[in-house]
């Protein structure tokens, strides 16, 4: 399936990546996240959805759950600009609670 | 249900050891799924070698320059070169069915739509602090898309692995025990009716016996 990226974010996120060549983009705020991020999700024509993490947690639940279980589109949270992200955590603690292992304190261990 | 609320006769015990060769069954091929997802799911590890990191540090630099650049110039010339560098990018997404998590395959192609490899806007108009903006942006959007892969592939077949693995547990610890604790009920309560009924039978005979020789005697 031909599909497109389309940016959905904060001032900075969208100009840079409007800078990077991505010709579809929509700014939103904490408020509109919402309205705009459903807009977006109508529109099949679009497959990777790029969002500010901040702004993904304002969402409804019901949305975040849906969210979560599509496999089209994909939806990438981008962290902050402290470069600190949840998103990762939350997958070191899902594998850490399939799998029986920390992966991430392996990886700290080696470096 | 306890294993003593059973009904101890055979039928039930029939059903039981039906059930159990089912739940073992069962319990085998939910194995198999959850060690075919673990496979998968370390290969998808391996393409992500930690992306999420990579990019977080990307990103806040990035964010950086795209700062300094608005400073140095303002928001109607970013757009202005942005419109310049405009891109078609083909993503291809395919989704795969792994073991009945549906996991997206994206392909892509980036194509400027002039073709130069140069940047096409005003040189003299533009300072480096835009080509660094644009240049870490560029790395970011890769990066986006390596991720967009890897990312949700890897959520998807984390939470399917825990969900198999609660099951298979269930199977193992719980629901097979269980039954195997019934049958093993309902076989000595069998037995158990089994010699009842004997010495019953037994006592019956005697009784019949020595009514039988009080008879004879009462007759000679």
């Amino acid at each position: 399936m031909k599909s497109k990226i389309i940016v959905i974010g904060d001032a900075p996120l969208v100009m840079g990546f409007k800078l990077a060549g991505i010709d579809d983009t929509v700014q939103a705020s904490d408020a509109t996240i919402q309205v705009e991020l459903e807009k977006v999700l109508a529109n099949s024509e679009y497959g990777i959805i790029v969002t500010n993490e901040y702004l993904l947690n304002k969402l409804d639940w019901r949305l975040r759950k849906k969210l979560d279980s599509i496999a089209y589109p994909v939806v990438i949270p981008m962290p902050d600009y402290s470069g600190k992200s949840t998103e990762g955590d939350e997958i070191r603690n899902l594998i850490k609670r399939a799998l029986g292992f920390d992966l991430g304190a392996k990886k700290q261990e080696n470096k | 249900m306890a294993a003593t609320d059973v009904n101890p006769t055979r039928m039930e015990l029939i059903k039981t050891k039906e059930r159990i060769k089912l739940a073992s069954k069962g319990h085998k091929l939910l194995k198999q799924k959850r060690d075919a997802l673990i496979l998968e799911f370390f290969k998808i590890l391996k393409k992500a070698q930690d992306l999420r990191g990579q990019l977080a540090l990307k990103l806040s630099h990035g964010y950086r320059s795209l700062a300094l650049a608005e400073t140095y110039h303002n928001m109607q010339e970013l757009t202005k070169v942005s419109l310049d560098l405009r891109k078609e990018i083909d993503i291809d997404i395919e989704v795969r069915n792994v073991m009945g998590v549906k996991i997206p395959n994206i392909t892509t192609k980036m194509e400027t739509k002039h073709f130069l490899t140069l940047p096409t806007y005003s040189v003299a108009a533009t300072s480096a602090k835009i080509d660094q903006a644009v240049d870490d942006f560029n790395e970011i959007l890769t990066m986006v898309i390596k991720l967009a892969e890897t990312e949700t592939a890897m959520k998807r077949l984390i939470i399917e692995i825990e969900k198999t693995k609660r099951r298979v547990n269930a199977l193992e610890f719980v629901l097979i025990p269980r039954l195997e604790a019934e049958t093993k009920m309902i076989t000595f309560r069998l037995e158990e009716m089994e010699r009842d009924s004997f010495v019953s039978l037994k006592s019956i005979k005697r009784k019949l016996e020595k009514e039988k020789k009080e008879k004879e005697a009462a007759n000679a």
